[in-house]
């Protein structure tokens, strides 16, 4: 059961419906049934693994809780975190691991072939697992009193909007609301089911379409020319963050329906004016737990050492390493890690200088002109990072920039055909998809400029119900649905 | 006094309702014409059988797919028996779907006999493969529980939504904005002048279609042997829902049959022995039509659907299995009547810059009281035609322009009784027949 089903929105209704009938006491308890349920129809094989991850991450922090040593708090704190980890690592990394190690063994004369589990990765373990490990280092640090009721944590871990991909959500942040209910209120429930509406139009009318077009050319890309294989990176850099935000927006929705508000996980990332600032923007609450649970601590350790700044960007280097891996068991997605590291790095050692020669030029950082280019600049390097993020392997991807590099393919006229069928698409849903492709991006920016939902609230019932019933028609009519078939939430892989 | 205020709550869940009302109604309106169109291209025989058909008003009831409708001639059995029949069918449809048509037939008709025939067991659209017309049998249903119990039942996740959202069916058409705006223009006046009118849903020949045009000779030396192994990987699936279908059979007093189609190359033969299996320990009557006759060109329109003249001899039989079963006697010379008009195969040649067509009796004198009617077209232009009592063979002056032409046929008794018609597609280059 996925964001993208009927059914989901079937027992959406049913929990919504539920949940405000019952006595407010019972409400988290009706919260933690459904998640679970939800859970079930989703994956039902690996309910296990989410309650056994759950089960240490609670036993393990009330272990901290006591007055206990503080060596001894240091192994519950690792041991905890460590058998959390380890379940991500068994399912997620070990074959990855013992591949990378066989690849090893010719070079070091030695002719092992160890094998793996192949073991199916459990849907929404690498979210779930940063929130038990969240959870407990902020107890170990004192930051939160521990949860003595293990189904009002097992709630917390669970529920069940946030539960596949995130927003990874501190517990601190949740308690309060998962625990003492929010009445049914009008309002909030018209922008939950508003928001939600945006996600389903971002994702079944642009983000499936973009797919179609991404997976041609990722799939096979020496079979397109320069300008096919750049539509492709293009196409991919939208799918993803159109993907990713519906399934944000989506989750938020369904959240506040419920009266929870998770955290925003987006925000306008192809307007960052660079790298640094993009990570501000984008998957919000993983960049964010990236600082407080690898970038600060390492950056603690190295507090001592100069210059700062290398240290700075080596460890932004490193932080952006396990990024890299967490999203996938691929050199890809390392390299995609380490290339974000990179670029962040290069922005820290060279601020200042960068920024003597803006005073030098007489340039004002607030000039649109300047920002203009530093978001084209951003957004070229974002995207040719996305050619690692999405390519089948390194060999693919340094294919892939070669090819957009060879200019003399830029000059014929053919390899400009994207309407031709080659990439999947036809001319009609080719130029449908550029079309509300520009439609969001003026949203966008009106978003960047001002507060939408205020000015949408200002509008006449008319007007505001005609925008409501349009999207209805637009999803229902316009979506990328039926015979072609209906296309996974990219970060459901991760 | 006071001013009273409206309670802020009731008035916002009274907009929601308007709201959610005023969507409904959109979504209605925007249906109106894909239903429709969903309906016609099934045939109109689910709206038929719910809005014209009286309850409890035919004794005879043929169930199935496109196999069903091109093999049993309602006109021909109900003249033979003395009965009234019917065809409610969804084309393509597979014996899933098929389940849930029985129980509504039951429930409305009550049949002496339900003649189901087997091809939606061995093949039928899948829920990756269902198409607007497979709805209509859903559509057409009045509003009740049942109506939501069974779609939620039958159709998968990704179909129901089609189901809930009908315009959601051809929502790809917005490719085609110029069609999707003559359609609507045209569906919308035939709506509003059936409404005003208010013409009943027709159901032309009972649901009977006559797969107008028979095989190319040469289709003979194509035919390959029926496989002895069964393709079908969900068959005990599709078994289990027989299983059902016979204990609803069993439950409602017994008053199903099994009859298959013949085919003119059967890749399914190899599972009609499990099938058998089944139905015949269940007690219920399980026979292939025209069962030991060589297959003729003449009475197939392709490898699985009869002609009118197949279609004839399979109505004559059925009628004399149905005739044992209902203990309803046929009047002799009724089947007499029916039995002149059977042809063995047809020919076509080109001879002394004559083409000959010539349809096959199986009594030399049987068409002597029948008048043929034959016409020679090309391109859908009428070339030449020729008319005579008796006359089951025609000439034509070989026509000098290559091209594709057909002949059609139609042949009648003097009465004008029962007509057979017919037609064969072939291409003249260099004046020979090139099928």
């Amino acid at each position: 059961m996925t964001f993208n089903n009927i059914s989901f929105y079937g027992f959406l209704l049913a929990v919504v419906w539920l949940h405000y009938l019952l006595p407010k006491r019972w409400r988290w308890v009706w919260l933690l049934l459904s998640s679970l349920i939800f859970y079930a129809f989703t994956d039902v094989r690996f309910l296990f693994v989410l309650l056994a991850c759950t089960a240490v991450s609670y036993f393990c922090a009330l272990v901290l809780e006591r007055n206990i040593e503080d060596n001894q708090r240091k192994f519950f704190a690792v041991l905890g975190v460590g058998l959390v980890l380890g379940v991500l690592v068994l399912f997620k990394y070990l074959d990855f691991l013992l591949l990378s190690i066989n690849a090893l063994f010719p070079s070091a004369g030695l002719h092992w072939n160890l094998r793996g589990l192949k073991l199916l990765i459990p849907l929404g373990i690498s979210f779930y697992t940063l929130q038990a490990v969240s959870y407990l280092l902020d107890v170990y640090h004192h930051k939160i009193i521990v949860e003595r009721n293990f189904a009002r944590f097992a709630l917390y871990m669970v529920f069940f909007p946030k539960l596949l991909s995130g927003p990874i959500e501190r517990y601190e942040s949740l308690r309060a609301q998962l625990y003492e209910p929010q009445p049914f209120d009008f309002e909030r429930c018209r922008h939950a089911l508003l928001r939600i509406g945006w996600g389903l139009f971002k994702k079944i009318v642009i983000a499936d379409r973009l797919a179609v077009a991404a997976d041609a050319v990722f799939s096979a890309p020496q079979e397109f020319a320069a300008p096919q294989l750049v539509f492709g990176v293009l196409a991919f850099a939208f799918q993803v963050y159109l993907d990713f935000s519906a399934y944000t927006d989506i989750a938020l929705g369904a959240a506040s329906l419920l009266g929870v508000q998770l955290s925003e996980n987006f925000k306008r990332p192809y307007f960052a004016t660079s790298v640094i600032d993009f990570w501000r923007r984008w998957h919000i609450t993983l960049s964010s737990w990236l600082r407080d649970y690898v970038f600060l601590p390492l950056n603690y350790q190295h507090r001592r050492r100069q210059p700062r700044s290398l240290w700075t960007a080596l460890d932004v280097m490193l932080t952006f390493l396990v990024s890299g891996l967490w999203h996938g068991q691929q050199w890809t997605f390392i390299a995609w890690g380490a290339l974000h590291g990179f670029y962040q790095a290069v922005e820290i050692l060279t601020q200042k200088s960068r920024d003597a020669w803006l005073r030098k030029l007489k340039l004002d950082r607030q000039s649109p002109v300047l920002q203009a280019f530093q978001i084209l600049v951003t957004f070229t390097l974002v995207c040719f990072s996305w050619i690692f993020f999405k390519a089948d392997s390194m060999g693919s991807a340094l294919h892939i920039i070669r090819s957009i590099f060879n200019f003399k393919d830029y000059a014929s006229l053919s390899a400009w055909s994207f309407t031709d069928g080659s990439l999947g698409l036809d001319a009609a849903d080719t130029v449908l998809m550029g079309a509300v492709l520009l439609f969001f991006m003026l949203v966008e920016y009106l978003q960047e400029k001002m507060d939408l939902l205020e000015k949408l609230k200002a509008q006449p019932r008319a007007l505001r119900w005609a925008l409501y019933y349009a999207l209805f028609f637009a999803i229902t009519i316009f979506g990328y649905y039926g015979e072609s078939s209906a296309v996974d939430f990219v970060y459901f892989q991760f | 006094m006071p001013m009273m205020h409206a309670n802020p709550r009731a008035k916002a869940w009274r907009q929601c309702f308007i709201f959610f009302a005023i969507l409904l109604v959109l979504i209605q309106a925007v249906s109106l014409l894909p239903v429709r169109r969903a309906h016609e291209k099934n045939l109109n025989y689910w709206p038929y059988f719910y809005r014209e058909l009286p309850r409890n008003s035919v004794d005879i009831v043929y169930m199935g797919n496109s196999h069903s409708n091109t093999t049993f001639i309602p006109a021909v059995i109900d003249d033979l028996l003395g009965t009234r029949s019917v065809h409610v069918n969804t084309s393509g449809e597979s014996i899933h779907q098929t389940l849930f048509e029985y129980r509504e037939v039951l429930r409305r008709q009550q049949p002496r006999m339900v003649v189901m025939e087997t091809f939606p067991i061995y093949d039928g659209l899948t829920q990756a493969e269902l198409k607007a017309w497979n709805y209509s049998f859903f559509f057409a249903m009045p509003f009740s529980f049942r109506k939501y119990l069974y779609a939620q039942q039958f159709f998968s996740e990704e179909n129901l939504l089609g189901f809930y959202l009908p315009f959601t069916l051809f929502h790809a058409d917005w490719k085609d904005a110029g069609g999707v705006w003559r359609r609507t223009i045209e569906g919308a006046t035939d709506l509003f002048q059936d409404a005003l009118t208010r013409q009943p849903v027709e159901l032309p020949f009972g649901g009977y279609v006559n797969y107008f045009h028979s095989l190319p000779q040469d289709q003979v030396s194509q035919q390959t042997p029926d496989s002895s192994q069964c393709p079908l990987s969900d068959l005990a699936e599709r078994l289990t829902t027989v299983e059902e279908i016979l204990s609803i059979d069993r439950e409602s007093g017994g008053s199903l049959i099994f009859l298959e189609s013949p085919q003119f190359i059967n890749p399914m033969a190899g599972c009609r022995s499990a099938l058998v299996t089944l139905i015949t320990s269940q007690g219920v009557g399980h026979q292939v039509l025209l069962e030991g006759q060589a297959p003729s060109p003449l009475w197939f329109g392709d490898e699985e659907h009869l002609t009118q003249s197949g279609a004839l001899l399979a109505s004559v039989q059925t009628a004399q299995i149905l005739s044992e079963r209902l203990g309803l006697p046929i009047d002799p010379a009724t089947l007499s009547f029916y039995q002149q008009y059977f042809f063995k195969n047809y020919e076509l040649a080109v001879a002394s810059d004559q083409l000959t067509v010539s349809l096959v009796p199986y009594e030399a004198d049987a068409p002597a009281g029948l008048t043929f009617s034959w016409t020679l077209e090309r391109d859908e232009a009428k070339v030449d035609e020729f008319t005579g009592l008796g006359s089951n063979k025609a000439s034509f002056a070989l026509p000098d322009q290559d091209g594709d032409y057909s002949i059609s046929f139609v042949v009648h008794d003097a009465e004008q009784k029962f007509y057979l018609r017919g037609g064969f597609i072939f291409r003249l280059e260099g004046k020979q027949i090139i099928f």
